[in-house]
């Protein structure tokens, strides 16, 4: 691909409450000395996001613009991007050239993921207070978003979560794609998340980034002789098994085509592996919680 | 007034050979899921009832805006189809701005202005897009004229490509004619207001199915009487002050569905 002369455009999605707006203003902590930042909020009922953004006085006010969504966030962000692109382009426009453009969806449920016409790449958030077992409902988001972000993880033991199975069942169920095991209060893994996000504006900018549509639709074969697939209009739009040897779990988990760009960068926390078979990762080795009974499970996996 | 576009006798297509992609174009251009961005409009009704507005008016507003509002954007579209047809054959009668300019002061409302860009935008952007990647065969037919009329809405800057103006170029890209041009303006108008109201009130959503179809003899009368404009002047000039005011202050609400 050519080199991009846009900025990267970067999804949140996630259900209600687990810490979009959080996890932006934490990128527009770090990032904004560094990088020239714009975001959109799509929020459902008031421009509480925005506000809240705002206050958190970690942009220029101007460079937050909230977008209305007629009461369907799903349609907002996959169905007709119509509003989210014009609040885009604005951005864009306002404030050339811009290196990250961030559009947060509003809270919507496991299947809500964003068109690839609206965004290059996509975080889907989960938090450890949503329950343990939501990463189990699988979903296009939690399966194939580019970082599957497990958050607030310094709450685990205060809702009975294990933190550190939830990220290692997010690791399986996204067959080696990239997943971050977030706490506000912990240095180490909101390095680990400026990392990924650095690392892919980097790729965008070299052209080595290809969009991977995570889909509305579960991976499925259509036969016993053909290979499970998701379908994606853009990129060879298949989701990869570890079998596979093109895209086994021991690869980088983001397809550019190069294999160069995929990893996690992590600049203070080491990447590092278990075993051969499972695929590089950033994390935390805390206190290993026992339980995993989930209080309220999929309360927000509506 | 140097051109007189003939009325059309009927809703039917003009364009011979793209009959069949006109017709299909008017119920593209009359549906809802059409990606153009209508899904964060509510018509003014979510304004209207943050100010005071309950279910039972809801279908003296429907034809309370076909007399007004709804008017004065369908009888704009009319005319900017007949603009953009004429810049199409190579023979200009009116620019998009004089269109958008006769829209604009037909329309003191600043924040309904600006509610109108947003879709604009989005039906500016399909007709870009049609033309940059419609199939072969269609590309060929429409080349010429379908070029023109997007350079003929492409003067205006983006921020005065209001809805009525692209609606009005995109109808003369697909084929649609005047009469039919009026009819997806004022529909869409109604079902706008239809489609929003079971998201802000406790309503059976089969109710406002009814007060659309009540609406038929006013639309009706609307396509007649806006059909044959022509010229930017004539585009009837019947405001809304009251639902202007709604909208003034739906603008500066911080809890909203709908972007107005």
């Amino acid at each position: 691909m050519p080199e991009s002369t846009r900025p990267f455009r970067l999804g949140i999605a996630g259900p209600v409450g687990t810490g979009k707006s959080s996890l932006i203003g934490l990128l527009c902590a770090h990032l904004s000395d560094r990088y020239s930042l714009g975001v959109v909020t799509n929020d459902i009922y008031t421009d509480e996001d925005a506000r809240m953004l705002r206050a958190a006085g970690v942009l220029d006010p101007e460079r937050i613009r909230a977008v209305e969504t007629g009461a369907c966030p799903h349609t907002a962000i996959r169905d007709d991007i119509t509003p989210n692109l014009a609040a885009v382009e604005d951005l864009e426009a306002d404030f050339a050239p811009l290196d990250l453009v961030l559009v947060e969806s509003g809270g919507d449920n496991l299947t809500a993921t964003f068109s690839p016409a609206l965004v290059d790449a996509q975080i889907f958030v989960l938090d450890v207070a949503g329950g343990g077992d939501v990463v189990r409902k699988g979903g296009p988001g939690i399966a194939r978003a580019d970082l599957l972000v497990v958050n607030k993880t310094d709450l685990a033991p205060h809702v009975g979560v294990d933190a550190a199975l939830m990220e290692r069942e997010g690791r399986h169920a996204r067959d080696g794609r990239p997943v971050v095991a977030l706490s506000r209060l912990d240095p180490a893994s909101v390095e680990a998340l400026c990392g990924w996000v650095e690392a892919m504006i980097a790729a965008h900018a070299a052209g080595d980034h290809t969009p991977i549509d995570p889909g509305p639709m579960a991976p499925h074969s259509h036969g016993p002789d053909e290979p499970a697939h998701a379908h994606g209009p853009a990129g060879p739009g298949h989701t990869h098994g570890p079998d596979d040897p093109a895209h086994g779990p021991d690869k980088p988990a983001h397809r550019d085509g190069r294999g160069g760009t995929g990893h996690l960068p992590g600049r203070a926390v080491p990447a590092h592996r278990h075993g051969p078979s499972e695929p590089v990762h950033l994390h935390e080795h805390g206190p290993a919680v026992t339980t995993s009974q989930a209080p309220a499970a999929g309360a927000h996996a509506r | 007034m140097r051109s007189s576009e003939p009325t059309a006798p009927s809703l039917g297509p003009t364009v011979g050979s793209g009959a069949a992609r006109a017709d299909l174009a008017r119920l593209l251009l009359a549906d809802a899921r059409l990606p153009v961005g209508g899904h964060a409009q509510s018509g003014g009704l979510e304004p209207g009832l943050l100010s005071g507005l309950d279910a039972t008016d809801l279908p003296a507003y429907l034809t309370a805006r076909l007399a007004t509002v709804a008017r004065t954007d369908a009888a704009t579209a009319v005319v900017a189809r007949a603009a953009a047809l004429a810049a199409g054959r190579g023979a200009p009668t009116f620019s998009a701005d004089e269109v958008a300019t006769a829209w604009a002061a037909r329309t003191p409302s600043e924040v309904v202005r600006a509610a109108a860009r947003q879709p604009g935008r989005g039906i500016h952007r399909l007709l870009a897009r049609l033309l940059a990647d419609g199939p072969e065969e269609a590309a060929a037919a429409t080349a010429g004229p379908g070029r023109a009329v997007v350079a003929w809405l492409e003067e205006l800057p983006r921020e005065r490509r209001y809805r009525p103006v692209a609606l009005g170029a995109l109808a003369a890209h697909l084929g649609l004619g005047s009469r039919a041009t009026a009819q997806v303006s004022a529909y869409d108008d109604v079902q706008t207001v239809a489609y929003a109201a079971p998201k802000l009130l406790p309503l059976d959503p089969l109710d406002p199915v009814g007060w659309t179809l009540g609406a038929a003899p006013e639309l009706a009368e609307l396509v007649d009487a806006v059909a044959g404009v022509t010229h930017p002047d004539d585009i009837p000039s019947v405001a809304a002050p009251h639902l202007d005011a709604w909208h003034a202050h739906h603008a500066r609400s911080t809890r909203r569905l709908f972007h107005a």
